[in-house]
């Protein structure tokens, strides 16, 4: 049932992704879109009744630490690419004038 | 920024607690939580609140961009040379077992050596990010 | 107890979600993702995932929200209403949250239903197109294969806990089992990452160097406002 709150999460970011018109909102949306994924795989990498996984003497269960590591990637990626999203909206704004998708004129 | 007393005050308490916390997660990522990106960010932080409260123009006097674009080219050739190590004495790229004496100690220098290459980079990037947000034009 | 509180958790960030697609103010919107990232990095550490929890901290509530709020100075704070209509994007979403519960079972039955619903919002997005500038079709087909392949996925899925029950993947044993007699490092993610996997991380810092340079290269001739 947590994974139903949690596609939710990813189906909104979609939501924002596809239907809002500033930029800077879109960009927002990726990174709602990519923090549900990063839930998802935290979310089948817990072990019940275990411990983080730092080896100390005393504990035997450990939560799944693989996950852990693509996770650590991949959220440097993503701050790697808001913030090249973010440059490329600065040049837009001074190019073209406006940040709205539906008032930018190609032409 | 600079004329608000308190912002003042609580930032030159604050920021060499950040930096050394900054370290503190860097080198202790054996042991507990952390390693080198997180450490490269938190610096990175810590450095951009300076700037924020003091002016660009006083960061741009401690760490130039010139600098910041050194210090991240130095990161990635640090860990690749630690990689090239292991090709040099006969092994495959980046295995550290023939770095120091026993295949352990090896590990642990090879780990301690990448992470700091890490965590330079990733600092570095992240404050060059945010000079070329703040400084339109002049100086790039 | 742990359970109870990722439901309320959850349920949290969609509320800040949906707060992000109603407001139209960029500065709420953006301390919005502030919180969001806290919220996140708390459910990290509910899961037992301390280092990307810290790092899920550092980086969105630190250095994503400066980046932000840097560019905020050039443009500006409000942000228009989009001119699509939403009226038929939303009764897709009702149609995908209600069919995520039905089984495979029910499937066939309710996928009779859902066509029906389905080509009556295309008839209503045909007249709502001549006015808006895009389409909302092809959201609406996106959507709908979108809806197939969740319900297939979250039908197997295991609760949260129990799945290392069902895979006990031999890589993850080896490297438990491995890391403090090869590398003598405790921290399993550390040893992992900078040892076992030392060379996707290599490519990891080349991809940050590449964004740094990037946006070097993308800021060096802009005209901003000053």
């Amino acid at each position: 049932m947590l994974y139903v709150l949690n596609m939710t999460l990813f189906l909104i970011g979609l939501f924002i992704i596809v239907r809002e018109s500033n930029l800077i909102k879109k960009v927002i949306g990726l990174n709602i879109f990519q923090s549900s994924v990063f839930i998802f795989y935290i979310l089948i990498s817990k072990v019940e009744g275990g411990v983080p996984p730092i080896i100390s003497a005393d504990q035997s269960i450990y939560s799944n630490p693989l996950p852990h590591v693509l996770i650590l990637t991949a959220i440097v990626v993503s701050i790697a690419t808001t913030s090249l999203a973010l440059a490329l909206i600065i040049r837009i704004k001074d190019k073209y004038g406006t940040i709205e998708e539906d008032d930018i004129d190609l032409g | 920024m600079k004329h608000h007393t308190v912002l003042r005050i609580v930032t030159k308490l604050i920021i060499p607690l950040i930096l050394l916390f900054g370290l503190y997660i860097q080198f202790h990522g054996d042991y507990s939580a952390g390693g080198g990106f997180q450490a490269g960010v938190i610096i990175a932080s810590g450095f951009i609140l300076y700037n924020i409260i003091f002016g660009l123009e006083v960061g741009f006097s401690i760490l130039s961009i010139n600098m910041t674009k050194n210090l991240m080219a130095i990161g990635v050739l640090l860990y690749i040379a630690v990689g090239f190590m292991g090709i040099i004495q006969g092994l495959n790229f980046l295995e550290y077992n023939s770095l120091l004496s026993s295949s352990k100690e090896g590990q642990l220098l090879g780990i301690f050596l990448v992470e700091l290459g890490v965590g330079l980079t990733v600092s570095n990037v992240m404050i060059l990010i945010f000079y070329s947000f703040n400084n339109m034009g002049e100086k790039l | 107890m742990t359970i109870a509180l990722l439901y309320i958790l959850l349920s949290v960030l969609i509320v800040i979600s949906i707060y992000v697609i109603i407001s139209r103010n960029l500065f709420s919107v953006i301390i919005s993702t502030t919180i969001f990232s806290m919220v996140c990095a708390l459910i990290f550490l509910l899961l037992d995932a301390i280092d990307v929890s810290l790092t899920e901290a550092a980086v969105g509530a630190g250095i994503s929200t400066i980046l932000f709020l840097s560019t905020i100075r050039y443009v500006d704070i409000i942000a228009t209403d989009t001119k699509k209509s939403t009226v038929p994007i939303v009764i897709l979403f009702f149609l995908l949250l209600d069919a995520i519960d039905v089984s495979l079972t029910e499937a066939a039955v309710g996928a009779g239903i859902s066509t029906i619903l389905f080509l009556s919002t295309i008839r209503y997005v045909d007249i709502i197109a001549t006015d808006t500038k895009k389409s909302a079709v092809p959201i609406v087909i996106l959507f709908f294969l979108l809806l197939i392949s969740i319900s297939i996925l979250i039908y197997d899925l295991p609760e949260p806990g129990k799945a290392n029950v069902v895979n006990n993947s031999q890589a993850t044993k080896y490297y438990i089992n491995n890391s403090t007699t090869e590398m003598g490092v405790p921290n399993v993610v550390t040893s992992v990452l900078a040892g076992y996997r030392g060379f996707d991380t290599l490519g990891e810092v080349i991809v940050i160097f590449i964004a740094g340079i990037s946006v070097l290269g993308i800021l060096r001739n802009t005209k901003g406002r000053t």
